[in-house]
């Protein structure tokens, strides 16, 4: 079998600064995201490293919920942008169940508001090597 | 009947933000008779938390709204607070503020067009339209130092200067863009099968698109100008002269083809606004006291025109602030557009709206 690593992006509320510059990471060749051995993928069951915007708004709480069971043991889990990391400007609102490791333990941490795609690109190739280390060898 | 769910996304390009979909097919099958709209996923509640924050704190929560229109939010705030307060803005200011929201507009535009390029399958016109939104995110990161997020605004005027150094690169950049866009177009206009994909699809008449309120390009490519910048000049815009670009067909086609050639008429304001630029100050050292009152405040955000209310009992913190944002105003319009189209096309007539959600729903 091949030695890609499968990502899993859930998007629980975030503003699409951060998703919009996920995309840039990828589909813009200069982010080097095609050396980083991993792909996209729609189906949680798959996942290597979940990746997860937003800060984690009430009404996706049940919906991130539900994934969360569905997904690997074994996974590497990112929190990409300020919000799910602490919830940024929005934490102390009612509408904001955040942050993000009181629902999972969080494995690499990318700040920023947003990103840029050569931030992602890097913790996407930290959350890999992370893979690689502890995950896939035993 | 059968009823099925069509769940977009998480990585679907044309989901960048959560929402599902409930669809009735037609007896066929394969076309749409109504569509249900299941959102409020990206509720953060922010017009509560606005309540509890100062006037200046809350430049910065409006910055976070939406990360694609995320100029036009502090700039159409701080003029509903300038109109409170009665100021009014160094002439240099309110030229760099259009630099700002023309830069902002071009980039949006150039990621959706990209992205209805993605949906097509069109990997080189989407890596194209992609590179030439570089330049800008380029422009952006030199001149504000972030790729997303300008925080351009003040209240009482900007906290950014243009030196000529700095025009310089953004004129060189805006050739590279102004090159690639041409052939971008090019294609456009010429690609038959490019065409007969997405003319006809979505289609919103021009009495629909007047009755259900539509704005920006969404009202534009179905013949109703309702630019703000023309029909109610704010900040410099009454100095500059740009054309409203039009169409008559309103399909998928028509949207993206007034996107295309509004990033034109963005980069032809640019450079008068260069070239006008007058001298002065920057922004005016104002205290954030706001006198008791209302004001409402609008501009062209690159979805269309956005409008801002404000409620001061004299208190550092505001009484209500609401918004309301062009996808609003847009979203009814899908239940138009997509009816009796191919379920297959549902992500590709989203995308053509340019659908702001986190906007929506803050």
């Amino acid at each position: 079998m091949s030695d890609m690593i499968y990502v899993y992006r859930i998007n629980t509320g975030s503003c699409n600064g951060c998703d919009v510059e996920i995309l840039a990471s990828v589909l813009v060749p200069k982010f080097g995201f095609d050396t980083l051995g991993c792909t996209y993928t729609n189906d949680p069951t798959l996942a290597n490293i979940v990746l997860v915007t937003g800060s984690i708004t009430a009404r996706s709480k049940p919906y991130l919920e539900k994934i969360l069971t569905q997904l690997p043991q074994k996974k590497i889990v990112v929190a990409l942008g300020i919000c799910p990391i602490s919830g940024g400007v929005f934490r102390d609102s009612y509408a904001i169940a955040g942050p993000l490791d009181r629902f999972v333990d969080v494995d690499v941490n990318i700040a920023g508001c947003p990103p840029s795609p050569k931030e992602i690109a890097q913790g996407l190739a930290q959350a890999c090597a992370l893979w690689r280390e502890k995950c896939h060898e035993n | 009947m059968t009823e099925s769910k069509c769940i977009l996304g998480p990585f679907d390009i044309a989901l960048e933000e959560p929402v599902y979909f409930n669809i009735t097919p037609n007896e066929d099958k394969k076309t749409i008779q109504s569509v249900e709209i299941i959102n409020g996923f990206v509720h953060r509640g922010m017009e509560s938390i606005v309540l509890r924050r100062n006037f200046l704190q809350n430049l910065i929560i409006t910055e976070k709204v939406c990360g694609l229109c995320s100029n036009n939010h502090p700039f159409t705030y701080c003029m509903a607070v300038e109109k409170l307060a009665h100021i009014t803005l160094p002439r240099r200011a309110q030229y760099l503020r259009v630099i700002a929201d023309e830069t902002k507009r071009i980039a949006s535009h150039l990621f959706n067009v990209a992205m209805l390029a993605h949906l097509l399958k069109r990997h080189t016109l989407m890596g194209s339209l992609l590179e030439a939104r570089e330049h800008f995110q380029d422009i952006k990161e030199q001149i504000w130092g972030n790729r997303m997020d300008l925080s351009a605004n003040v209240i009482g005027g900007v906290k950014y200067d243009l030196n000529p150094e700095k025009i310089a690169f953004m004129k060189e950049k805006m050739a590279l863009t102004r090159t690639a866009l041409q052939a971008i177009i090019h294609i456009f206009e010429t690609d038959e099968s490019l065409k007969k994909r997405i003319q006809g699809v979505g289609v919103l008449p021009h009495e629909k698109a007047l009755s259900l309120g539509v704005v920006g390009p969404v009202a534009r490519a179905s013949g109703v100008n309702n630019d703000v910048r023309f029909c109610a000049p704010y900040a410099a815009y009454d100095a500059l002269s740009f054309n409203v670009i039009t169409r008559s067909e309103g399909d998928v086609y028509a949207r993206a083809m007034v996107r295309l050639y509004e990033i034109f008429e963005s980069m032809s304001l640019l450079e008068h606004a260069f070239e006008a630029l007058p001298e002065g100050e920057i922004s005016l050292h104002v205290k954030s006291v706001v006198p008791k009152g209302e004001a409402t405040s609008r501009s062209e955000a690159p979805r269309g025109e956005l409008m801002y209310y404000l409620k001061s009992n004299g208190t550092p913190k505001p009484e209500r602030m609401k918004w309301r944002v062009p996808s609003y105003m847009n979203w009814e319009a899908l239940k138009v557009m997509l009816k009796d189209n191919a379920i297959e096309d549902i992500a590709l007539i989203f995308n053509s709206i340019d659908p702001c959600i986190s906007c929506s729903e803050r």
